[in-house]
């Protein structure tokens, strides 16, 4: 996670400075008119649901993210978060270490397309882990990105049945509430 | 200004009022030489029928359970949900272009109910003229169908042409019936009751149905109807006061049978390439689940089922395979084995599953995006296969109540076997249980990730114990059913 912030402030220190090469020198800004490329993104709140360290279901951990402009770019920093560490102890990774986000769009209806790397489909089994890791990054990003309505999930590219044997990933996944820890 | 605001108003006014408001009219529904007129109405610029009156010019009665209505008649059931669009037509799915309305106390469904849900209910043919504003149903040529009335069983077969008066012989207790020149391509399942033992159709270029005869026969009768170019058999009771039957006519006849209940199909999850969950001793699922649905045939076995596994060694079956077998099986009951597995090793007990409802939902829906989408169908070079494959997903929908009932039997004597917390039944989108035909349930006996638990799951004792409890379970919802069907 910090790794990511990190890259992310990068990023932003990279934008300013490209803003500023080359263009004819500028004026001195006014104070009540500050320059708005220079100020990093804005963030906001996120919430990100974890697979509970006890089998106990999906757990909530606040989180920030950049209010970028794009649904699809927040969307791409919560699975980006979701993949990274866990925050603590009490909650587990959804997906198997070394799963890469490769791409992730919304459509016009609300189905968020997200495309994982073929190690997604190495976890341990069992369709305890397989609805907890599925619903995880679901209802992540329901809950943070209010165009998501419901996930498509992709490995490598394509559609698979499932991930290991039981959920049926041929169409999109609406997020189940009853997977929340009671 | 003002004359321009009002003329303005009243504009909005009659736009609002053509849109909104319904525009009556009916529909003409002629079957068997009698007709009627169904009211129908213009909501939302589109058509509905009042179902009511076709249920009662059909003789259907119609049942409401809440959401949940049903039309019942001697050719079965046809269930539908207000506000949804998917309906069953003796079970097998049917998705009309638009969803059932309910509006002051009365029902309405789309046009296409009559022209394309009634046709497969009645199993006869439908002709739809959109400008006349009217459907006409005729019995399929070579169709064979049975009604039971009061005194006598009625077989109806459907020519379509002029044909010579049938020959009938007697010899025994068999009637033959040969009806030259008609070549029967369907028969009917017919509820024989006592007046006829069997009920045997050889066709070829002629047609020869011998009927032979029960105890509660009373004489046969045969008809040609030229105003339906049919031919009416005529299997008449035998009258209350009238003679004992002779042992002959009796002899080796079956009791009628109650509802069945035979077939198990047990599915031992994963297998081959697919181990499973594994445990960090390396048990793998696919042979817990092996063991246990092995155990599980042979207990059921014992009490008198018939068991279909889907896979008896360590195989590779797609998971698609493994429901269709148990459909094509007729199975009773589809039982999908696994065993689980968490990041967290101290995650324990079995857990029952049924499929969410939502899945069934959402199957309805894709299937409306797909018809209304022919073009990309088309463009996908595989419309019918989708349309089958979302009608199939839809098929659980129907057990949903029936397969709950099985996942509490189970569960309730998994948590009796295990002495641990009730982790409970479950509802979840699985593949295996989505084209079931059958209630269908996926246990998971227990965690292998838990190193107690696999220590346990890996031995022949506890898989047993397992098949035991499972048994019971499935004995008692048996039971349960037969009592539930016996109750009035």
């Amino acid at each position: 996670m910090r790794s990511r912030r990190i890259a992310l402030a990068l990023t932003a220190l990279l934008c300013v400075a490209c803003s500023r090469r080359g263009g004819p020198p500028a004026a001195t800004p006014s104070p009540s008119a500050p320059l708005v490329t220079d100020a990093p993104p804005p963030r906001r709140a996120a919430t990100l649901l974890w697979p509970g360290s006890k089998a106990e279901g999906l757990v909530a951990r606040d989180a920030e993210i950049f209010a970028t402009r794009d649904p699809a770019d927040q969307a791409r920093q919560v699975v980006g978060l979701l993949l990274a560490a866990p925050p603590d102890d009490a909650v587990a990774a959804p997906l198997p270490g070394g799963t890469r986000l490769l791409a992730l769009f919304i459509d016009e209806r609300g189905t968020a397309f997200v495309d994982v790397s073929r190690e997604a489909s190495s976890g341990p089994g069992g369709s305890d882990w397989e609805l907890l890791a599925v619903h995880s990054i679901c209802g992540s990003l329901v809950r943070s990105v209010p165009q998501v309505r419901r996930m498509q999930l992709l490995v490598e590219g394509r559609q698979v049945e499932t991930l290991s044997g039981h959920l049926d990933l041929r169409s999109p996944v609406t997020f189940d509430e009853g997977l929340l820890a009671k | 200004m003002r004359s321009s605001a009002l003329r303005a108003a009243v504009i909005v006014i009659l736009a609002t009022a053509a849109f909104a408001s319904p525009v009556r009219a009916s529909y003409v529904i002629e079957r068997g030489g009698r007709s009627a007129e169904i009211p129908s109405r213009t909501l939302a610029r589109r058509e509905v029928v009042d179902l009511d009156a076709a249920a009662r010019f059909l003789g259907l009665t119609l049942r409401r359970d809440r959401k949940r209505l049903s039309l019942e008649g001697e050719r079965g059931t046809i269930t539908l949900q207000i506000g949804r669009a998917a309906i069953q037509v003796n079970g097998q799915p049917v998705l009309l272009s638009s969803e059932v309305d309910a509006d002051g106390g009365r029902f309405f469904v789309p046009v296409d109910f009559l022209t394309r849900a009634l046709p497969r209910f009645l199993d006869e043919e439908v002709h739809h003229d959109p400008a006349a504003r009217a459907v006409r149903f005729d019995a399929r040529a070579g169709a064979m169908s049975c009604e039971r009335f009061a005194d006598r069983l009625r077989i109806t077969i459907a020519v379509g042409k002029d044909v010579p008066a049938p020959d009938v012989t007697s010899s025994g207790n068999r009637r033959i019936v040969v009806l030259r020149g008609v070549s029967l391509p369907e028969t009917a399942a017919c509820d024989l009751g006592e007046t006829l033992a069997d009920l045997q159709v050889k066709a070829g270029r002629d047609t020869t149905i011998t009927l032979v005869t029960g105890p509660g026969f009373g004489g046969l009768e045969v008809q040609q109807v030229p105003a339906s170019r049919s031919i009416v058999l005529d299997v008449l009771d035998l009258a209350a006061e009238g003679p004992e039957p002779s042992a002959q006519d009796g002899a080796g006849l079956p009791a009628p049978a109650p509802e069945a209940f035979d077939t198990i199909a047990i599915d031992p999850g994963h297998g081959g390439d697919d181990h499973g969950a594994r445990s960090k001793d390396g048990l793998d699922e696919k042979s817990v689940t092996l063991g246990v649905a092995r155990a599980l045939a042979r207990k059921l076995a014992a009490t008198g089922l018939r068991v279909v596994l889907t896979r008896s060694g360590d195989e590779t079956v797609p998971l698609t395979s493994r429901t269709e077998l148990a459909n094509r099986e007729r199975a009773d009951l589809f039982i999908s084995l696994h065993a689980n597995a968490s990041p967290s090793p101290d995650a324990f007990g079995a857990e029952t599953y049924f499929l969410h409802a939502e899945a069934t939902d959402d199957a309805a829906r894709g299937l409306a995006a797909s018809e209304n989408d022919a073009t990309g169908l088309r463009a996908r070079g595989q419309g019918g296969g989708d349309l089958e494959m979302l009608l199939w997903d839809m098929a659980q929908q129907q057990y949903l109540e029936e397969s709950s009932r099985l996942a509490d039997s189970v569960q309730r004597e998994l948590n009796d076997l295990l002495g641990t917390r009730d982790r409970g039944v479950k509802q979840a989108n699985f593949l295996v249980l989505r084209g079931a035909t059958m209630p269908a349930i996926l246990v998971e006996v227990g965690f292998v990730s838990n190193p107690a638990e696999a220590k346990r799951l890996r031995t022949d004792a506890f898989q047993a114990q397992c098949a035991d409890a499972l048994t019971r379970a499935i004995l008692a919802f048996r039971d349960a059913r037969a009592a539930r069907s016996a109750a009035p």
